[in-house]
């Protein structure tokens, strides 16, 4: 009866979840702007852990320690591109809420559409949004999926795990939108915070004693875990450099990162929640630690269930079945906000412009498309198709590719014709996959999306040089 | 408060110097596994500068509403 313990604990947790999900959604107003933004009204504490829990998903938690296990350092990439991104939050995200309050904003495909008065690149940038962001969503349910089946030995199935999971959320976003999603996503932070945290340090401390000691014998054992280019080879100083270049750039270009800004209820929110953003990543530091500390005590381990295996070779049952709920619950947070990015841009940026529905109808429209997102996500998942490996190989870069165009809304109003924006947008995203997936991969081990960035920034570049400016505004349709 | 142009472009000076701190060639000199640093490996400990240099910069613009 032991296997019950942890299915137990996930299973209260969801009850829980759904709990909060359900009384946070009642007495609301219910518009389109409260839904997908939550009427703009956020306070730090809500907008931070949302951010939070849309940043660390389940790859932050098993994805990257698993990393560390099987190349060693380049993963560190990940929680410096996390910190350095709070740069990015505090001098961008203002000015993209300024004109989200003042242009009555939903989505990252109407900002840039209205910027350039172009519905061509507002349905071109839904579009690759939805591309880009429907395969995390699958990603998501794969790890809720493998949670079930890992904790109950099989005796839950793969797919039963995961269609537990995802329709709480699916009833749970549908129902109350981002508001609800936020305080699911306060739970979940500081319930992953406090287990993660304590897991982290046990696992360290009975493996090893001590950082240092650990390290000491990882340096006497495998110094080529502890450099550049890591174990493998995998990642030279080209790579990594480009990488956090893309990552800095692309980070807050994720249509549900983006949105997340028009949310908070004013300026200084965003501020602040820059500040704090890069103590949060503390944690996906220590979960990598962890992952370095499977070099040595783990033999031979798919890496993504190095995670697990050190939680449970260290703590307690009790602490293990705490610890398989926070994962879960990580994965549900960060599905449970891009699913309702994804139905918004769908309504609001591919349909909306020729249906025009009054706010009542589209709300309800995002509503039912929420569903069809998170069912079309999980039959990816079940299929397990080789194109969600295939498109999340390339998304980073692709959704980067807005940053040359969001840049130039912000700071050079009309000097950018939409004609050239739109160009700039499909050069870059277009040289992007023919270095991840073309004849020539990586050149000069240079990260694919950096690649598309120099050619669509040359793009932009020339287009103000020349002066090819905007024509007379041209007002995009559409909900304002 | 005040804050001109220049404050501005100090902030964003300092900002940038994170950066490139964290690249090519910066990193270089930390790509070693020993001799550690305050008992971690030299990249490790790398990896923590930028834990620690971005707050301190963001929170000292909070203050100065830059």
């Amino acid at each position: 009866m032991s296997w019950m313990l942890t299915p137990a604990v996930v299973l209260g947790f969801l009850m829980i979840t759904l709990y909060l999900g359900i009384r946070a959604s009642r007495g609301r107003q219910r518009s389109v702007s409260e839904h997908v933004v939550a009427g703009r009204g956020l306070p730090l504490t809500l907008v931070f852990f949302i951010a939070v829990g849309e940043i660390y998903s389940s790859q932050s938690f098993l994805g990257q320690p698993g990393w560390a296990y099987a190349y060693g350092a380049p993963i560190l990439w990940a929680t410096m591109n996390g910190t350095l991104v709070a740069m990015v939050c505090f001098w961008l995200g203002p000015k993209i809420w300024r004109q989200g309050k003042e242009k009555n904003y939903l989505t990252q495909a109407q900002f840039l559409g209205a910027s350039y008065q172009s519905p061509v690149l507002r349905a071109i940038v839904a579009s690759v949004s939805l591309i880009a962001l429907i395969p995390y969503v699958s990603i998501q349910i794969i790890g809720a999926g493998y949670v079930f089946r890992s904790t109950t030995q099989g005796r839950i199935p793969y797919w039963l795990g995961s269609l537990i999971a995802f329709s709480v959320v699916a009833i749970y976003v549908s129902k109350g939108g981002l508001r609800v999603i936020s305080w699911v996503a306060v739970f979940k932070g500081i319930f992953m915070l406090t287990v993660g945290g304590v897991c982290v340090v046990l696992v360290i401390h009975k493996q090893y004693g001590s950082l240092t000691e650990m390290f000491r014998r990882i340096a006497a054992q495998s110094p080529q875990h502890l450099t550049l280019p890591g174990k493998t080879g995998i990642m030279g100083y080209a790579f990594w450099s480009t990488s956090l270049i893309v990552g800095m750039c692309g980070f807050y270009m994720w249509p549900h990162l983006f949105q997340n800004f028009f949310s908070a209820r004013d300026e200084l929110t965003i501020r602040k929640q820059a500040v704090l953003i890069p103590l949060y990543n503390v944690i996906g530091w220590g979960f990598i630690m962890v992952g370095f500390a499977g070099i040595l005590a783990v033999k031979e381990a798919p890496p993504d269930s190095v995670m697990i295996e050190m939680v449970m070779r260290s703590v307690p049952p009790w602490l293990v079945a705490f610890f398989c709920a926070g994962a879960l619950s990580a994965s549900m947070v960060t599905a449970a906000a891009i699913t309702l990015v994804s139905a918004a841009t769908l309504a609001n940026d591919l349909f909306q412009p020729s249906l025009r529905l009054p706010d009542e109808k589209l709300r309800r429209l995002i509503q039912a498309l929420v569903l069809v997102v998170m069912s079309a996500a999980y039959t990816f998942a079940i299929l397990q198709s080789s194109t969600i490996a295939f498109v999340l190989l390339m998304a980073y870069g692709v959704v980067s590719q807005f940053f040359p165009l969001v840049i130039a809304a912000l700071y050079l109003p009309g000097r950018v014709s939409s004609a050239s924006a739109v160009a700039a947008l499909v050069v870059g995203v277009a040289v992007t996959a023919f270095f991840t997936v073309g004849p020539i991969a990586r050149p000069g081990g240079f990260h694919p999306g950096f690649l598309g960035l120099v050619a669509n920034s040359a793009v932009m570049l020339l287009a103000l040089a020349t002066g090819v400016k905007q024509r007379q505004p041209a007002r995009v349709s559409g909900r304002a | 408060m005040y804050h001109g142009p220049l404050e501005k472009r100090i902030f964003f000076a300092a900002g940038l110097a994170i950066v490139l701190f964290t690249i090519w060639p910066a990193i270089t000199l930390f790509n070693y596994p020993e001799p550690f640093i305050l008992g971690l490996p030299p990249f490790v400990f790398y990896s923590l500068i930028v834990f620690v240099a971005v707050p301190v910069l963001l929170l000292a613009a909070l203050l100065r509403k830059v």
